[in-house]
């Protein structure tokens, strides 16, 4: 991971941030700039066959999951908008103890916009303290995720597949798909898949990137109604974005919590 | 007694959709339908046009109606959508309206008009409230101020018959609604393609209708409309294949296999009864405007409900039809659709009376333009009932004129909005003859038979209707497009918006198949880098953190639209390597790796392939793999263009004040 410390939903979690320099095999030439980042996508797989498919299919479902929660999300926020002004009277309200009963990312986003409509608070920076630094932290979150998964998206991906260390398959995939792969010679029909499911999800993970950015503009439009702020729908893009995030990153949590009860 | 006969058979009883009615009914009806004030001044505008400029089309002098970028393309929702309901329409429809844009504003912004929110229809609103909109009255198009070619988007009980009849007398007019986004996305992107790549059919037309038995109105449409515009097209257009399918060939199965050829027809103009359903039949809105065929043994033959069998309706098309590129006409009652009140009843017998529980649009033509394998560009049909006013004159007999400009001006080249002009035109000089009549001659000098003759051919050319862009143009010529061009936009259609490339197909089927340089073009060359740089946008000293947003949606936004335009081909390159692990990447290839299948997909379909051999044969394993690889390719491109539209539109969105 380059220097953006806080790891991106798990749904993303096998790309890594390189420098182009230390991205074995790769050389851009003129273009390349000493702190060029590639999006490197790597699975090394066990040599068992079930157990390298049970990995993919692990992470296909996390894909899948992801996508659809996703696409929940512009509902979710009709429902929190709902409630918001029903909660409200006679305007806007963002008590804390009506978000008691909601799910962790509405109550956290209500928390969030609360701050930023704060006359105390505002959207100023010029002050520091506890409720200066939420907002701040939420900007800054959003600043980082969002230089990355752009770069996901529009930068040209690298796709690596390794059986316990051995390098079998190498795709370089342009933001448009444009397809190079490079394969290792003499090499049997399963890993020829074994590649293919992962570039696959891999192709699927940068989509399930822009898709959440769609949708984080989408719900920061709807925000930006329970915004006082002038600027709305853009000052509630990270709100929004952090939203979007913990909804993703409570995929993964229930996926733990899955597991550990198997 | 002279008896007037309309094109519409009710379905559940069998009975013509209303009785024979006697001139003096029919002028009773005309004499309580005064048209109102701003109607007649449009009509008595539109009739001064006509009568001074032979070449005159409701748009403005000086203006060709053939050029977008001199006419002007607007379209118009309902003022009562909601924002996230328009957002999806204008998303569905965003190849069309940024198509459109473009041939639009070559010259002039303003001839590009999304009339939406404050500016788009209000309900209730007549067609001179919403011009004064644009700071226009009664009168000829005048694209600086409101386009000429307007799409109405949505349903009759929302952007009513009325106000599109008013509007159409001066504009060209074009009205689509579905039920489903995805329709509106199919055929936009139906229309698009086919007039991106210049999709062409055959010069073609067939001219399809029943004459049933006993039934005088079929009759006369097969034998005085039918036969000799098929006729008329032939000596007009003499480098065009013109067919008539007629009774004893104008069976539902005719009619079917016309529709799912390997090859549309560029038009085909039908004549024949509507299906009529009483208000509330569970038939209605899925049958009512259907065609009833041959297989109708005629009001005597047949007695009680029609049976589906006799008809065709859209259950009868299938996934399979082939009508990417056509233009209809359908002459029937109900072709088009159907309006909530029956003005003709509520004149005519005092009582109002309800046709159906809203007005609708008619299922088959719109199955017709959201075709799974590509839509029709438009259909041509008729609101309400169809009358043979149409073609037959008192005392003249056949009178085809309208007609025979309409179609001779659409194999010119018009678009259909304004080959229609002509009925629009008759629609003005028959007003103002009713309305002469009506007015200036005393009662007891006039004549039953000619006023009821003239409120119906009235209302018979102002119900025509464009089920469509009004902007679309016939698409035929000698040289037609080869099937694969059809693949191509068929398989746009069928999966998300993607940028053009088309399956390749296996070695040996593979047409093409010719060597590329390996020194292919860099397409991977990191040409989309941006560095959006929002950490340090928030806190560079003197920028607001609302311009630092902006700065970057505006800097995504533009990035995503200029990469949209830019994915104008595909490349899959398939390298094996002995030592993989040594190989590089530079400048868009692997270096020390062998290149061993490549496939270059453009836009326009042009698809370069190298086969991977080995000993003089082809390599089916590697190319197997290769295939493989591309479908995934273009599997992803569809999935990720899709989402780069959307995401394109919502941070649009973001931007507006």
């Amino acid at each position: 991971m380059n220097k953006d410390s806080d790891p991106l939903p798990a749904a993303f979690e096998p790309w890594q941030f390189e420098a182009s320099t230390s991205a074995p095999g790769v050389s851009f030439g003129l273009d390349t700039t000493p702190d060029e980042h590639i999006p490197v996508w790597r699975k090394d797989l066990s040599a068992d066959p079930e157990v390298a498919a049970a990995e993919l299919t692990a992470g296909e479902a996390l894909t899948q999951a992801s996508m659809e929660e996703l696409d929940a999300v512009p509902g979710r926020i009709d429902d929190l908008i709902r409630y918001t002004q029903a909660e409200s009277v006679g305007g806007v309200s963002f008590a804390a103890p009506s978000t008691e009963a909601l799910p962790a990312p509405e109550a956290e986003l209500l928390d969030l916009l609360g701050t930023i409509n704060s006359p105390a608070v505002g959207i100023s920076f010029a002050v520091g303290g506890e409720e200066q630094g939420k907002i701040e932290n939420a900007f800054d979150q959003f600043g980082s995720d969002m230089n990355r998964l752009l770069r996901l998206v529009t930068h040209f991906a690298w796709v690596e597949t390794e059986i316990e260390g051995q390098l079998l398959g190498r795709s370089v995939v342009s933001w448009s798909g444009d397809l190079d792969t490079n394969w290792a010679s003499r090499i049997e029909a399963e890993v020829y898949q074994l590649h293919q499911r992962s570039l696959h999800q891999a192709l699927a993970t940068r989509n399930i990137a822009l898709h959440a950015v769609t949708i984080t503009t989408q719900s920061a439009v709807k925000l930006a109604v329970l915004l006082a702020a002038p600027g709305g729908a853009l000052l509630a893009l990270p709100v929004a974005w952090k939203f979007v995030r913990g909804i993703l990153a409570d995929i993964q949590k229930y996926k733990d919590l899955t597991q550990a009860a198997l | 007694m002279a008896e007037f006969i309309f094109n519409g058979i009710n379905g559940a009883t069998g009975d013509y959709d209303l009785p024979p009615q006697t001139p003096e009914s029919m002028a009773r009806v005309a004499r309580g339908i005064p048209l109102d004030k701003d109607e007649q001044r449009d009509i008595a505008i539109r009739r001064s046009l006509d009568q001074q400029q032979t070449e005159h089309f409701g748009i403005r002098e000086g203006a060709d109606p053939t050029d977008l970028s001199q006419s002007g393309w607007g379209v118009i929702f309902p003022r009562s959508l909601e924002v996230k309901q328009l957002d999806a329409l204008k998303e569905a429809l965003k190849p069309l309206l940024d198509h459109r844009r473009k041939q639009a504003t070559q010259d002039n912004e303003k001839y590009y008009k999304e009339c939406s929110g404050e500016i788009g229809y209000q309900s209730g609103a007549s067609k001179n409230d919403f011009l004064k909109m644009f700071g226009r009255g009664p009168g000829p198009a005048d694209p600086d101020k409101l386009p000429y070619y307007l799409l109405i988007v949505g349903a009759p009980d929302e952007i009513p018959y009325s106000f599109q009849y008013q509007l159409d007398v001066q504009y060209a007019m074009g009205r689509i609604h579905f039920d489903r986004l995805e329709d509106y996305y199919r055929y936009a992107v139906s229309v698009v393609e086919a007039e991106k790549r210049e999709f062409n059919l055959a010069r073609q037309a067939v001219f399809f209708g029943p004459a049933n038995e006993d039934d005088p109105a079929t009759r006369l449409s097969a034998d005085e409309l039918l036969d000799p515009l098929a006729k008329f097209l032939k000596e007009d257009q003499p480098d065009w294949m013109v067919e008539t399918s007629t009774k004893e060939a104008a069976y539902r199965k005719d009619l079917d296999q016309l529709l799912h050829a390997a090859q549309a027809p560029a038009l085909l103009f039908t004549a024949s009864h509507g299906m009529a359903f009483p208000n509330g039949d569970d038939r209605q809105f899925p049958h009512q405007g259907a065609l009833l065929c041959q297989d109708w043994p005629g009001p005597r033959g047949h007695r009680g409900p029609i049976p589906e069998d006799y008809y065709y309706s859209a259950d009868n098309l299938g996934d399979d039809a082939n009508l990417l590129g056509m233009l209809s006409f359908f002459f029937a009652c109900y072709g088009a659709g159907t309006p909530h009140m029956d003005d003709f009843y509520r004149r005519a017998f005092v009582e109002p009376k309800e046709i159906a529980p809203n007005a609708f649009l008619s299922r088959l033509p719109q199955k017709m333009l959201a075709h799974p394998k590509g839509g029709a560009l438009a259909v041509v049909g008729h609101v309400e009932r169809a009358w043979g006013y149409s073609f037959l004159w008192e005392g003249v007999g056949q009178d085809l004129v309208t007609f025979e400009s309409t179609l001779t001006r659409l194999a010119e080249g018009h678009p259909i909005g304004s080959a229609l002009e002509f009925f629009n035109s008759r629609y003005a000089e028959l007003s103002t003859d009713l309305t002469t009549e009506i007015d200036e001659t005393p009662e007891e000098h006039q004549n039953e038979v000619k006023i009821a003759g003239l409120w119906t051919a009235n209302k018979d050319a102002r119900n025509y209707m464009i089920i469509g862009d009004p902007a679309v143009k016939m698409m035929a010529a000698a040289e037609v497009s080869p099937d694969a061009e059809r693949s191509s936009i068929i398989e746009l259609i069928s999966e998300p918006p993607v940028s053009g490339p088309q399956a390749a197909t296996a070695p040996e089927e593979t047409p093409q198949t010719v060597p590329v340089p390996v020194a292919v073009p860099t397409t991977a060359q990191p040409q989309y880098v941006v560095d959006y740089g929002l950490g340090d946008t928030f806190r560079k000293a003197g920028t607001s953190l609302s311009d630092g947003l902006q700065t970057m949606v505006t800097k995504l936004s533009d990035f995503l639209g200029a990469a949209l335009e830019d994915a104008t081909s595909l490349e899959v390159a398939t390298y094996v390597s002995e030592d993989i692990a040594n190989v590089e990447y530079k400048e868009g290839r692997f270096t020390g790796a062998k290149l061993r299948a490549l496939t270059h997909v453009k836009i326009d379909g042009d698809t370069a392939v190298v086969v991977p051999e080995t000993d003089g044969e082809v390599d089916t394993d590697l190319w197997k793999i290769h295939l493989e690889m591309l479908q995934q390719a273009q599997a992803s491109r569809a999935e990720l263009v899709k989402t780069a539209v959307s995401a394109v539109t919502g941070l649009t969105n973001l931007l507006k004040p």
